[in-house]
């Protein structure tokens, strides 16, 4: 019998024994439970908090963006929607045949989506994030995203996200006054996601009218909403009892941008050539029209990271700077533009007299040892004012300008708005610059210059200092009108969300102090140029009264700039036009017609 | 049939048994709050699946009861035999099939067959004990009870299963000592594991090397048994760490592998940080039942099986962890006092293997999914889901609640 051999065991040992394990095994137990008691009851607040934030994900819903329209209501620039692929790392089952299969996927032309190296990037970024989606591909073209998503079950973790993005539906039209979007520097992320809101990867408007009114206009409020979620991130439900905040659609704004203006001023320019055209209403400073030439197609900015790098680059290494809006930062001399600032200057503080004729225009003027040209060769003969804005001699206005002096000149030119900024509703501007004396000796003391009496010949005739175009359209209309000069503007107005319209509120650069009599003769002088025999007949439109005045600014890095400006009618001017080609010639020739085009589609004359 | 129940009533421990199945109630609640939301449908079923677990589990426990004293006795090293064999067969023909080789399927059943080692293991060892007890005047008598431990240990070893393979050394020591070993020889005897924990810190080691020297050299007169002892100490607490730290790192990253698979910082570190969150968050009283969002959510990997544990903790809090943890305690304080109750040395021996074992389970369990010991793949006896370790456990209970009795009769 086998089991005979089994020993006994001792009452008292195995007691003793049996006693130990058990108090062992308590011991143990209540280290665990002391482990429990620290857990649950003393960090449990802790952990409660871990657990609440483990299920909720605060969900963005991206606000539209304010659109923007002209000011007859055409949309210059909307929303439109798109499409992103992006990838749930922790769907993915097979990520070397998933890249596989995203490395096939071709769009229309024929060209891959996808290429290893920024897969591989981007796949890498996703396992250390994988609950959240990483975008691989942005602004997917349709036809791609139906390829994606009719093999969607084929592609593990893969999802097609729905996108809004900025679209300009005319193009490059007012692409300058419009601007474009870009996403936020690194630099300025951090200070713009605690002052506005903004979430990484949002765009933002970086140029023109789409960075000016960026707050409070076009930018929307992303709406807030903690949902629950599971361990997968996917969304189960909104939590009602923690805050949230509706999405509110950007306000939008309306441009006093008239469409068809804008247009035909686009026409007009030759797409050739470089410069800009402004016009405006010189009774409010309503910018109608705003040209910089070359344009550029802002849609490109916002369009896939991989189109818009390519379009960037070509665009910013492109020699004639399409992206500078000319039309506020282009700096110019202002020719013979400039020679009505002289004239009422030397009539409105009486040191010249309309009838007044100098000497003779022969084509030439002898001042000191310098001999001084006029652009006519052939000679004016004996000029008095108004014949001498009529055909622009300069050899009249050298000698208006001697009398004048140069203080005079300076001052009225800063009345009448150059030398500073106009103020205009854009980000970028450059203010000009009007030498006199003092400050000519200021700025070229380094080179040894010194101001001499010579300069102010140059001064009279508007070479010397350079004006921007829009402070070239800007002033014409002090010259004619008694009210004060307005600071130019883009915006119109911007709907309240109570129906309401925020309007533009007039702002004054200043007020321009013409004695009636000088107006009379300045307007008399602009008519004359657009009249036969004057250098602007191409900018004349039938049955309207219009004024203006051509320049040809010498250029000292190639042909001479053209000039122009006009203003109608000369009564009460509603329109103020002015056009800057550069190293195009004669302002006559060359800039008038297209002043001209603006001025009859404005007055709806056209034809000639 | 009527006096076959009433003898059934008197031939288990009811305390026991009654334990056992409030704790296999409360892990059925757990499991359907576990997967009620779950994605697949299949999942949502799975408590009904534990139900029928347990009720395969109460046949067994039955067939358990019913079996006499002497039949067990005899057929030990058969039983143990057969389970070798069984391990050997899975290695064999798990090595065709890739991945896991633990499980050994017989038709729908999957049996994990190192559950019926260990239960073989715990017999063979208390049928050798009971009848040569082993001392350190007699290095020989230590012989075969290693053996026995170390052929099952070694297959599951190269499964590999390191956890189911320490269980084996959780069950090895107690009944040893149960054995004949006295508290002290305990200490020499794992002393080298000692060091090996010791090894990590020069001079908590050196304290414990000179500790067991003095020990020594007090309690033990044979000057073999020192220096054997003190040599393998000294090699395991200053030659390991210098071998260890010669190793290159890919060498060490292999190892640390292999002794613990699962370490992962993404894996298995997730899935304690996220368990802490659900039992923290419980807090005293719990979320409530089928409320708990860590659970719910799927944050949880394993969550019915080896993460039960927290899945009662976040719903029931404190109060719940303390209740469930006071049952285990009793459960199983109550089948250690059952091993002194009898003078029959293999009846004991087999109860003592049996606590230890669902001690060490239930430690190891519980431990893991508060962050006190890494991740491993041992599920909690009652709660977790799984018919192996539902059955097993049951089996184990049955046995110990019916040992007594049974040698009572013999």
């Amino acid at each position: 019998m086998a089991t005979r051999n089994i020993l006994d065991d001792q009452q008292y040992a195995r007691q003793f024994k049996s006693r130990l394990f058990i108090f062992f095994w308590l011991a143990l137990f209540s280290l665990i439970l002391l482990r429990f008691v620290h857990i649950q009851i003393i960090r449990g607040s802790y952990y409660s908090r871990l657990s609440l934030e483990n299920m909720m994900r605060l969900k963005i819903n991206k606000a539209p963006r304010g659109a923007i329209y002209d000011r007859t209501g055409v949309m210059l620039a909307r929303e439109r929607p798109s499409y992103a692929i992006s990838l749930l790392y922790h769907k993915v089952d097979d990520q070397k045949k998933l890249m596989e299969t995203l490395m096939r996927i071709r769009d229309s032309e024929g060209d891959t989506i996808f290429n290893k190296r920024e897969l591989k990037d981007q796949f890498w970024r996703a396992r250390r994030r994988s609950f959240e989606p990483i975008k691989l591909a942005d602004d997917v073209p349709l036809d791609v995203v139906t390829v994606v998503e009719e093999h969607i079950t084929d592609l593990p973790g893969i999802i097609v996200e729905n996108e809004s993005r900025r679209e300009y539906p005319f193009g490059t039209l007012a692409c300058h006054a419009l601007g474009y979007m870009g996403e936020i520097s690194e630099n300025d992320f951090d200070s713009m996601r605690t002052n506005f809101d903004y979430q990484y990867g949002d765009q933002v408007g970086v140029f023109g009218l789409e960075k000016q009114y960026e707050s409070g206009y076009l930018r929307g409020v992303d709406g807030k909403e903690y949902v629950m979620v599971n361990a997968f991130g996917r969304e189960i439900r909104a939590i009602e009892d923690m805050p949230s905040r509706k999405v509110k659609k950007g306000r939008g704004i309306y441009l006093t941008i008239d469409y068809t203006l804008q247009k035909v001023a686009e026409e007009a320019f030759p797409d050739s050539l470089c410069g800009a055209v402004v016009a405006l209403n010189p009774e409010n400073g309503d910018i109608l029209a705003m040209v910089s030439s070359p344009r550029f197609d802002p849609n490109i900015f916002t369009q896939s990271s991989k189109n818009r790098s390519r379009h960037w680059r070509r665009l910013l290494f492109d020699p004639k700077k399409p992206l500078n809006n000319r039309a506020t930062t282009g700096l110019y001399p202002p020719g013979s533009t400039f020679k009505l600032v002289t004239a009422a200057a030397g009539l409105n503080e009486n040191i010249i007299d309309v009838h007044e004729t100098f000497k003779p225009c022969f084509g030439s003027f002898q001042f000191g040892s310098r001999t001084y040209k006029c652009w006519q060769p052939k000679g004016h003969g004996a000029l008095s004012l108004i014949n001498g804005v009529q055909k622009s001699c300069d050899v009249y206005f050298y000698q208006v300008g001697l009398k004048t002096g140069i203080d005079y000149i300076a001052q009225y030119a800063h009345m009448f708005g150059f030398g500073q900024k106009t103020g205009v509703d854009l980000p970028e501007e450059s203010a000009g610059e009007i030498l006199d004396e003092r400050t000519y000796n200021e700025k070229f003391k380094d080179r040894g210059w010194i101001w001499t009496k010579g300069q102010i010949l140059n001064s009279a005739i508007g070479q010397g200092q350079v004006v921007s175009p829009i402070q070239l359209a800007n002033y014409p209309g002090a010259l004619v009108k008694e009210t004060a000069l307005f600071k130019p503007h883009l915006f119109l107005y911007s709907p309240r969300t109570n129906g309401a319209r925020e309007t533009w509120k007039a702002d004054t650069l200043g007020y321009i102090d013409l004695k009636d009599e000088t107006r009379m003769i300045l307007i008399q002088a602009l008519r004359a140029v657009i009249e036969p025999g004057g250098t602007g007949g191409y900018a004349r439109v039938d049955s309207v009264d219009i004024g203006g005045k051509t320049g040809t600014a010498q250029n000292p890095q190639g042909n001479d700039h053209a000039l122009f400006f006009a203003l109608g009618p000369l009564k009460k001017p509603t329109i103020a036009v002015a056009v800057v080609v550069e190293n195009a010639g004669h302002g006559g020739s060359v800039a008038a017609p297209i002043a001209g085009k603006i001025l009859r589609t404005y007055f709806n004359k056209p034809g000639r | 049939m009527e006096h076959r129940l009433s003898s059934l009533n008197r031939r288990v421990d009811p305390i026991a048994l009654i334990l056992m199945f409030i704790l296999i109630i409360i892990g059925i609640i757990l499991i359907y709050s576990a997967t009620h939301l779950a994605d697949n449908p299949a999942m949502q079923t799975l408590y009904k699946t534990q139900l029928i677990w347990t009720l395969v589990g109460v046949v067994c426990i039955y067939i358990v009861v019913l079996v006499p004293f002497r039949f067990i006795y005899d057929f030990t090293y058969v039983f143990y035999a057969l389970s070798l064999c069984i391990l050997v067969m899975v290695l064999i023909t798990g090595s065709s099939a890739a991945g896991a080789t633990r499980w050994f399927a017989i038709g729908p059943i999957k049996l994990q067959p190192s559950e019926f080692a260990k239960l073989a293991v715990i017999l063979a060892l208390a049928r050798h004990l009971s009848s040569h007890p082993v001392s350190f005047q007699n290095i020989s008598s230590f012989v075969v009870p290693l053996a026995i431990l170390l052929f099952p240990m070694a297959l599951i070893v190269k499964q590999p299963d390191l956890s189911t393979s320490l269980v084996f050394c959780a069950v090895f020591i107690p009944m040893i000592y149960w054995g004949g070993l006295s508290v002290l020889e305990l200490f020499f005897f794992v002393s080298p594991v000692l060091s090996l924990v010791f090894a990590f810190n020069i001079y908590l080691w050196a304290g414990f090397f000179i500790l067991l020297f003095f020990l020594l050299v007090k309690f033990s007169r044979n000057i073999i048994h020192i220096s054997s002892i003190l040599t393998i100490n000294f090699l395991i607490g200053i030659v390991l760490p210098i071998v260890w730290n010669r190793l290159h790192d890919y060498q060490k990253s292999r190892i640390v592998s292999f002794i613990d698979p699962t370490n992962d910082p993404f894996g298995a570190g997730y899935q304690v940080i996220q368990s802490k969150v659900a039992i923290g968050s419980g807090k005293i009283l719990g979320k409530g039942f089928l409320k708990a969002t860590q659970t719910s959510l799927s944050f949880l990997p394993e969550q019915h099986t080896d993460f039960i544990f927290s899945v009662l903790g976040e719903q029931f809090g404190f109060l719940g962890t303390f209740f469930v943890l006071l049952l285990f305690s009793v459960l199983i304080a109550r089948l250690f006092s059952l091993a002194s109750e009898n003078k029959n040395r293999f009846s004991n021996l087999v109860m003592v293997g049996i606590s230890s074992q669902l001690a060490f389970h239930v430690l190891i369990n519980i431990s893991m999914t508060v962050g006190m010991m890494p991740v491993t793949g041992l599920p909690l006896p009652f709660l977790s889901y799984g018919g192996s370790s539902l059955i097993s456990s049951m089996i184990l209970i049955g046995l110990a609640a019916s040992l007594r009795k049974k040698s009572e009769d013999y």
